[in-house]
């Protein structure tokens, strides 16, 4: 049985990354909500809302991506060289903890194992 | 120009249409089927939205039955559009004047595959991410591959003769195609393919007409049918992005990827200096990115195991060699994956003063060489500035050059820049705007011996009136050839300047 328990819909409060941006969740940035109030009026998401209609979603449909284009995905089995910044330094302790996780070098996954890894693309153009 | 001819659909027409279709439920007239058919994703005259609805709709399930519309809409010069996907990035199914509007969707149905000698028959209201569903069972793979992987057809492709992402490998639309069964602007079904052959690659007998049905955006005929190559399905992936402190350092990794010889390259894609501050501000797997990251280059591969695990070390070597430094596994395949499907992307931009606005999506392409890349990249950005400072209405997202050659990485470049549009806002006076800035763009494309257009077409107010004075000596003979298949000018009028064809009767039936 799934329980929802409505206390726990209610995002944590935002804060800031970078320059207009701000983070609830790990991995999931937005907009400064101080950049959204002539033109858009910003929503109020639940919880579930955000991390699993919109980041799961968009995790399985990478997957999918992935899926009918090959077999498996090659990795060069490397971290980022570049993440420096205030949010990537947030999300130190978590990216330790895959690192752990990690095999070094050339590595090659299905595309199922990529999905379980989970996939970071983008979302601008 | 002035108006080609005004429509006549009345309930006569509507009539003989639903006499021909054979199903009511497929002849529309009615208002929400046909706004749901007036424009695509690119930026459109919502001021003016009346002036672009079709008359009618119709969803055809058979060659015969497209046939006897196009004979209809000769016989009382009646416009007729072709509408795929409805994806296109120009104006090619969108009607200028009215008219019955082709909507291909039904006819959708796989009719062949081919194991033996490589080909699949489809009708051109398929997807190509249903197709590959289907295919992968078989172990091969049609491998167009447009950003708008997941929602274009077939039918569409063809006639934007659209890019693929997987070029360098696999080729574009137009070498995907090996035949085709088009419907003419007066009625006849015909075959078109290398030669007679119907999947063969490669024919010296006759013309090579294939070609013409390919790009012209509806002006021609109709595509009902469509024999495809098949490949075999990749075993592997591997795609790797590098950081760039400087847009020129990326700009030479990019020309020793591409002049590495490695033959499984699929792509190699260019983001500048704009395009990495519109996502890192937007975009999660930039936002992370330190300010020293000023441009990136992703390089994709396909092929077997064994080729890529080799190539792949090439690659990284290659990544580096001007200073680049690799973004890590998580954002090469995400992003990568990603960049299949960039419809579903929320369109939102900035002012000036930072405030979130809506915004749609102009995406302005050219097929340019790799030598003048730098200099239009400063000539372009120069533009969009000017506009967003005098309109407020505008917002440059920035920069991609991708990797366009057929078969080969080096060479060509689709280049394009995504400048956001404050639609909402349009009045004839912006609208104008950005006509005038779509057509300052595509100049800048002519004068440095590009195409103003390498995937979505020169369908659109701006750089159609330009397509003259590219095509140049050789515009006298598109004229002739278009009012030799198309003598009452019915099929999509109004496009890539083509009226001119009719000149002597001032763009009017003859």
């Amino acid at each position: 049985m799934s329980v929802w328990r409505l206390g726990d819909q209610k995002p944590p409060e935002p804060r800031p990354v970078a320059d207009g941006v701000v983070m609830r969740f790990d991995h999931v940035y937005e907009v400064d909500p101080a950049k959204m109030g002539q033109h858009v009026e910003q929503q109020t998401l639940p919880a579930w809302e955000t991390t699993q209609r919109i980041v799961a979603g968009r995790e399985d449909h990478l997957d999918w991506m992935h899926d009918h284009f090959a077999d498996s995905v090659l990795l060069a089995g490397e971290e980022s060289e570049t993440e420096t910044t205030e949010g990537a330094k947030l999300l130190a302790g978590k990216e330790a903890e895959d690192k752990a996780t990690e095999t070094q070098g050339g590595q090659q996954i299905t595309t199922e194992e990529l999905k379980n890894k989970g996939s970071e693309g983008g979302l601008g153009l | 120009m002035s108006v080609a001819m005004k429509s006549a659909v009345d309930g006569g027409v509507i009539d003989e249409l639903r006499a021909i279709i054979g199903d009511d439920t497929q002849v529309l007239p009615n208002l929400t089927s046909r706004v749901n058919r007036t424009r695509v994703p690119a930026p459109f005259p919502v001021h003016r939205w009346a002036d672009h609805m079709p008359d009618v709709a119709v969803l055809p399930t058979a060659a015969e039955q497209v046939s006897e519309v196009v004979k209809l809409a000769n016989r009382l010069k009646i416009p007729v559009v072709t509408r795929a996907g409805g994806t296109g990035l120009a104006d090619g199914a969108v009607p200028l004047r009215g008219g019955i509007l082709v909507d291909v969707k039904l006819m959708n149905k796989i009719k062949e595959i081919d194991l033996t000698d490589r080909a699949v028959t489809v009708g051109p209201g398929i997807n190509m991410l249903k197709l590959n569903e289907e295919l992968k069972r078989h172990g091969v793979f049609y491998p167009d591959d447009p950003a708008s992987y997941p929602c274009s057809l077939v039918g569409g492709r063809i006639g934007a003769s659209g890019f693929s992402l997987l070029s360098a490998r696999y080729g574009h639309t137009r070498d995907l195609v090996m035949s085709m069964q088009v419907v003419l602007p007066t009625g006849e079904i015909v075959e078109v393919g290398e030669g007679g052959g119907r999947k063969l690659r490669k024919s010296s007998t006759g013309f090579h007409l294939k070609q013409l049905f390919m790009g012209h955006q509806g002006t021609l005929g109709i595509t009902t049918e469509a024999t495809l190559e098949l490949v075999p399905r990749p075993e592997v992936e591997f795609a790797a992005f590098f950081a760039f402190d400087d847009y020129m350092k990326a700009y030479q990794t990019v020309g020793r990827l591409t002049k590495s010889g490695l033959s499984t390259i699929a792509g190699v894609v260019l983001f500048d200096e704009w395009k990495l501050a519109y996502l890192r501000r937007d975009d999660e797997a930039y936002i992370p990115q330190p300010p020293w990251v000023k441009a990136v280059v992703a390089v994709a591969m396909y092929g077997s195991r064994t080729e890529l695990e080799a190539a792949s070390r090439r690659v990284m070597e290659l990544g580096r060699s001007e200073g680049g430094k690799y973004l890590g596994d998580e954002i090469s395949a995400g992003d990568w994956a990603s960049r299949h499907d960039r419809y579903a992307t929320p369109l939102h931009g900035r002012l000036r003063d930072g405030q979130v606005v809506p915004m749609s999506w102009h995406c302005e392409d050219a097929a340019l060489n790799y030598s003048v890349l730098p200099k239009v990249r400063e000539e372009w950005h120069a533009i969009v500035d000017r506009y967003i400072d005098e309109y407020g209405i505008f917002d440059d997202w920035g920069m991609f050059a991708y990797t366009s050659s057929a078969y080969k990485p080096w060479g060509d470049y689709l280049v394009e820049i995504d400048v956001g549009i404050w639609e909402q806002m349009f009045n004839e006076e912006n609208w104008r705007a950005w006509v005038n800035l779509k057509r300052e763009i595509a100049e800048v494309s002519l004068k440095y011996g590009g195409s103003i257009t390498s995937c979505h077409g020169a369908t659109r107010e701006g750089d159609a009136g330009l397509v003259p004075r590219e095509m140049g000596s050789a515009w006298e003979v598109v004229k002739r050839i278009k009012r030799a298949l198309d003598p009452n000018n019915v099929m999509n009028p109004g496009k890539q300047s083509l009226d001119e064809a009719y000149a002597s009767t001032n763009g009017k039936q003859p």
